[in-house]
């Protein structure tokens, strides 16, 4: 195995100083892998995606753990060397392209800044570059959008301009935050496609943050799940869709709709998980998801449980794994 | 737009004073002592016969000129000092905006005229002490809209590639929240004439023989029974070139905010 591109160890972040958003999140990307992280709505995958950079607002912190970038622990070093990491080895891509660009800045300034930023180009060169970023991410007519403004450009297509932007230092990592939810299907599929011909032509390392499982089915080499910002479970994807060990990865993959699974169209409802995610004040004690888990017994309430290894490069963390294997079968 | 349409007149009248005026402002004449608008002096001559209309053009250039630097003063001073203390936040900003809520809390003409009796009467003084009653407003502004758009994804995305907290507040947050800056500073003018105006008709502006629109008021109103045609002409000097201001701030603002745009359009 190559060496990580990006290893997080023992990551916690709190909210307020009390609320554990992430607590002991653990994992690594090797240079040309896609990972994916998924969980539902505040699990904590955005946070600790934006903890990487040290990005987060004000009323979170990030209270414990390491993130090593090129042997350097991120959360260790200064501001002004954090900045030269930002855009230039690690880019990140946000959920919302309609409002992840300048409303008054032109696109073309908004690219070249990245690289004036960085490589210290001249605003010519920077322009220029820019230019061949948008051919590259296949903006059409691109002279005209260069000069043009955000708001004359679709959804897609400023998804495409951060693309570009995130590409523009070719950075050794790029932290995707649902990059696609507010695209459409179409569009999704041109944007992961083009990511990952990037990553084949620069060996970049990919954190795709989602809860869309057909996107992680199509672009993740392992999958990390989360659930109440914890890892739960994390393996290499064909292992995670085969044999998932978590009784939450479990619900998550059965609550997908499969097509032609029901009898008739709507007969059969969609399975779903009980329960709703506990609220961030009361977790409860010992593993987090045992109040919506059938499995639970006296020991989930009582203590979270070490992730132990179920397979190869499968790790979860679930005291009665197999238990859950042996009912489904 | 009436109002730049003023205050360009205005402008122009006061730059071509030199040209414009028929005597020299200070040209004393003992002969014509408090004479009424005549052919010879279109608005009279003052105490000391010099012409009224002279002297009216010449104080454009000084009130005009004090107005205009205090709200300059104003705005470079308020706007960085909002921009910073919105963009921090926390103690910063605590502390910036109750120093400035506590010279909010003093009523503007008795704080200016403190400021400019503690500097001493002049006119530089009176620009200096009507830019500091100034500046919270230009600070408070900004801050708040700093404040409401410091959270929007696109300057996270900017810092996130990254740009420097000074450069994502100067070329980010900047030029999305300067128009309401624009508007204020041009709405400004007015209340600083006014101000500049006061002090100068208490004595604290400026002194003589100079002479401000305001220091020609005072002087009128000694001889007001004898000849009011001489308290007159400045005072509505100083009525059109406010009014000018606030039209012009008006007009920026219905140019600049597409919101109101639209209600104007509608009504």
């Amino acid at each position: 195995m190559t060496a990580a591109a990006l290893k997080i160890r023992g990551l916690c972040v709190q909210i307020d100083g009390r609320f554990d958003v992430v607590k002991n999140l653990s994992f690594s990307v090797c240079p040309g892998e896609t990972v994916c992280l998924v969980g539902e709505s505040g699990c904590g995958k955005s946070i600790s995606a934006l903890s990487i950079l040290r990005l987060l607002p004000p009323v979170a912190r990030s209270v414990a753990g390491e993130i090593y970038f090129n042997g350097q622990n991120l959360l260790g070093l200064p501001e002004s060397e954090l900045r030269r990491i930002r855009g230039n080895d690690i880019a990140m891509i946000f959920q919302e392209p309609m409002s992840s660009l300048n409303p008054l800045r032109t696109i073309g300034f908004q690219i070249a800044e990245v690289m004036m930023l960085h490589m210290g180009w001249s605003r010519a060169a920077a322009w220029a570059r820019a230019a061949e970023l948008l051919e590259i991410v296949r903006i059409p007519d691109v002279p005209q959008v260069l000069d043009g403004y955000p708001h004359q450009l679709s959804g897609g297509m400023r998804q495409r301009v951060m693309l570009a932007m995130a590409l523009a230092c070719k950075p050794a990592v790029i932290l995707a935050d649902e990059p696609t939810t507010a695209l459409d299907v179409t569009i999704q599929a041109q944007i992961t496609g083009l990511l990952a011909e990037m990553q084949q032509k620069f060996g970049t390392a990919i954190v795709l943050i989602t809860h869309d499982m057909g996107l992680v089915a199509e672009n993740a080499d392992r999958v990390v799940v989360m659930y109440a910002g914890r890892k739960v479970e994390e393996a290499p994807v064909q292992e995670f869709f085969q044999h998932p060990a978590h009784p939450y990865s479990r619900g998550l993959l059965n609550s997908l709709p499969q097509l032609g699974a029901a009898n008739s169209c709507g007969q059969e409802r969609l399975k779903e998980i009980p329960g709703m995610v506990p609220a961030l004040g009361d977790l409860p004690s010992g593993c987090p998801f045992f109040p919506r888990c059938e499995h639970s017994d006296g020991i989930c309430r009582e203590q979270f449980p070490s992730y132990e290894s179920v397979g190869i490069d499968h790790i979860a963390a679930c005291w009665h794994p197999r238990a859950m294997e042996e009912n489904q079968q | 737009m009436a109002g730049a349409l003023i205050v360009g007149l205005l402008l122009l009248v006061a730059l071509l004073a030199p040209v414009l005026s028929p005597y020299p402002p200070d040209a004393i004449n003992y002969r014509h002592l408090l004479s009424p608008p005549s052919t010879e002096h279109l608005l009279g001559t003052d105490d000391l016969g010099r012409d009224i209309l002279s002297r009216l053009l010449y104080g454009a250039q000084l009130s005009l000129s004090a107005g205009i630097s205090a709200v300059i003063l104003s705005v470079l001073v308020g706007v960085p000092v909002g921009l910073v203390a919105g963009y921090a936040g926390g103690m910063t900003d605590e502390l910036v905006m109750r120093v400035f809520d506590s010279i909010i809390a003093l009523p503007p003409l008795v704080l200016a005229l403190t400021i400019s009796a503690v500097l001493g009467p002049g006119l530089v003084n009176a620009t200096i002490a009507i830019a500091i009653v100034a500046v919270p407003t230009y600070a408070r502004l900004i801050r708040g809209q700093v404040l409401s758009i410091k959270n929007n994804d696109y300057i996270l995305a900017a810092r996130s590639v990254g740009v420097s907290s000074r450069a994502v507040l100067f070329r980010h947050i900047l030029p999305n929240v300067i128009s309401p800056i624009i508007v204020q500073a041009a709405l400004g003018v007015g209340f600083a004439i006014i101000l500049e105006s006061s002090l100068s008709f208490i004595g604290l502006g400026a002194q003589p023989p100079t002479s401000t629109w305001g220091s020609m008021v005072q002087t009128s109103f000694q001889y007001l029974e004898l000849a009011p045609w001489f308290v007159i002409a400045p005072s509505v000097a100083i009525f059109v070139a406010v009014l000018g201001a606030n039209l012009l701030g008006e007009g920026l603002r219905n140019f600049l905010d597409p919101n109101q745009k639209k209600a104007a359009q509608k009504t």
